[in-house]
């Protein structure tokens, strides 16, 4: 026990070593909840979200990684290069080019995880066990990838724009994270080069010092800490793209991605049409008699909310709630509505989102090996007393 | 001497993960951190039986090209369904 040997003090030095990272850690909590450590994937509490309202603060914004050789990226020798067989002129911009060389827009998007809610799946599917937290909406402001991609000079034949980022696997082995995104998709003038989220340089975890915003779709195409994009005149068939990410062909509304069809699946791309009571949580208590305000937020795939309905008749019958301010069609809507009950018991709340091109929430999850685009109406219950 | 010293506190800063104790869990230590932390285990604790497990090893190998010794996957899989 008083031996003071050199492996004693090893461990001493790594005991203070420990308490010393705990105590920082401690310095600055993160909010967030650990899914997994390494890659991290981190939920936002379904409380921050409301606490937040519609701009999700960048400390409070999910992180999701599926590699875990993650680099810093020094933002004086980082360069996005523009490549592939399908730009006539091959070129590389540094991060001073993106800001001074290309007009800067803004816009606020909604990023959703394709696998958010997967813990609600049923039967049960392997994965990160997300809740309600993989999603996040913020203000993005860069440059418009099709502004990037013509000063390559891109060419007619393009199909699809591949994006690579800085970060990828731990081993040769395993196959890197690469996404592809349709022409139509990259020409869109509301798909950015995004260099800011929230006025501010993009953090870390979100994909220092560019990433794409590809707006109205699942956040997996959002490509992070990007390095290179490359124009294609053949359909990219990395692995993140011909296995991962795939939905049962013809089962949700999404918009269509044809050069990555294949005969029974189709690529994950749209964010299906959504909405969560943040305010209020399961199994909450509340007095007879006495006004409940619930509020939430509504969402779908860019083609904006029209209309959030309530029911407390297990969907007989609907009443609408109240949208609050538009902050645009690829951004969530915040929503209130208020409800008294004078007898007690428990009850259920349902509320259901439509969006504007018609498209309303499922009553019951449709179930995929995947575990993607959970958007069953969501069932609150509330004990009166 | 500081190689190991720097290895012990670059891990120390992570939350360790415990997973319970029962033969072949050394496997589990082996072969799976080489690319994420644990917490993948005990996400997926009471949905997977042998089955799940087993299609879960094997994508790890096949898909992800984890280089777990031939030797080391009936164990590592009889780890796994007995314990999560």
């Amino acid at each position: 026990m008083h031996e003071s040997g050199p492996v004693q003090m090893l461990l001493r030095i790594c005991t203070i070593s420990l308490v010393l990272a705990t105590l920082s850690a401690a310095g600055d909590p993160s909010p967030l909840i650990t899914k997994s450590d390494r890659p991290p994937n981190l939920e936002t509490p379904v409380e921050m979200l409301d606490k937040d309202g519609v701009l999700t603060k960048n400390e409070h914004f999910f992180v999701r990684y599926h590699l875990a050789n993650i680099p810093t990226v020094d933002a004086k020798t980082w360069r996005l290069e523009i490549k592939g067989d399908s730009v006539a002129k091959p070129i590389s911009y540094s991060l001073k080019d993106l800001h001074s060389k290309f007009k800067q827009y803004e816009l606020v998007a909604l990023a959703y995880c394709a696998g958010n809610r997967r813990s609600l799946a049923e039967p049960h599917v392997p994965g990160v066990q997300w809740s309600y937290g993989a999603m996040g909406n913020a203000r993005w402001r860069g440059v418009r990838l099709r502004d990037v991609l013509q000063a390559a000079g891109l060419k007619n034949e393009a199909v699809e724009i591949v994006a690579d980022g800085a970060d990828g696997p731990v081993l040769n082995s395993t196959p890197d994270f690469r996404k592809s995104i349709p022409l139509s998709k990259a020409l869109n003038e509301d798909t950015l080069i995004a260099l800011e989220m929230n006025g501010r340089p993009l953090p870390q975890d979100h994909g220092f010092p560019a990433r794409l915003v590809v707006p109205g779709w699942v956040a997996t195409y959002w490509v992070k800490h990007l390095v290179s994009l490359e124009a294609v005149s053949k359909p990219f068939d990395g692995y993140w793209m011909k296995t991962a990410y795939r939905v049962p062909k013809g089962k949700f509304p999404g918009d269509p991605f044809p050069t990555q069809e294949q005969p029974e699946k189709s690529p994950a791309t749209s964010i299906v049409v959504n909405s969560l009571i943040t305010n209020v949580s399961d199994g909450a208590k509340v007095k007879s008699g006495k006004d409940l305000v619930i509020r939430g937020l509504a969402w779908d795939g860019g083609s904006g909310i029209q209309s959030v309905e309530f029911s407390t008749d297990e969907g007989k019958t609907w009443k609408p709630a109240a949208l609050e301010k538009d902050y645009g069609k690829y951004s969530w809507r915040r929503f209130h509505f208020t409800e008294r009950w004078s007898d007690t018991g428990e009850k259920q709340v349902l509320t259901r989102a439509t969006n504007k091109s018609g498209l309303t929430q499922n009553s019951e999850v449709i179930a995929n090996p995947g575990g993607y685009h959970h958007n069953a109406i969501q069932k609150l219950k509330i004990v009166v007393e | 001497m500081l190689g190991i010293l720097t290895v012990l506190i670059s891990t120390a800063t992570a939350t360790p993960v415990y997973l319970k104790d029962g033969v072949g869990k050394d496997l589990v230590y082996k072969n799976c951190q080489i690319c994420h932390s644990l917490e993948y285990v005990q996400m997926n604790a009471k949905f997977l039986g042998e089955k799940g497990w087993a299609a879960e090893v094997q994508k790890m190998i096949g898909v992800y090209g984890a280089p777990v010794p031939a030797a080391d996957v009936p164990a590592l899989i009889k780890y796994l369904s007995i314990n999560y």
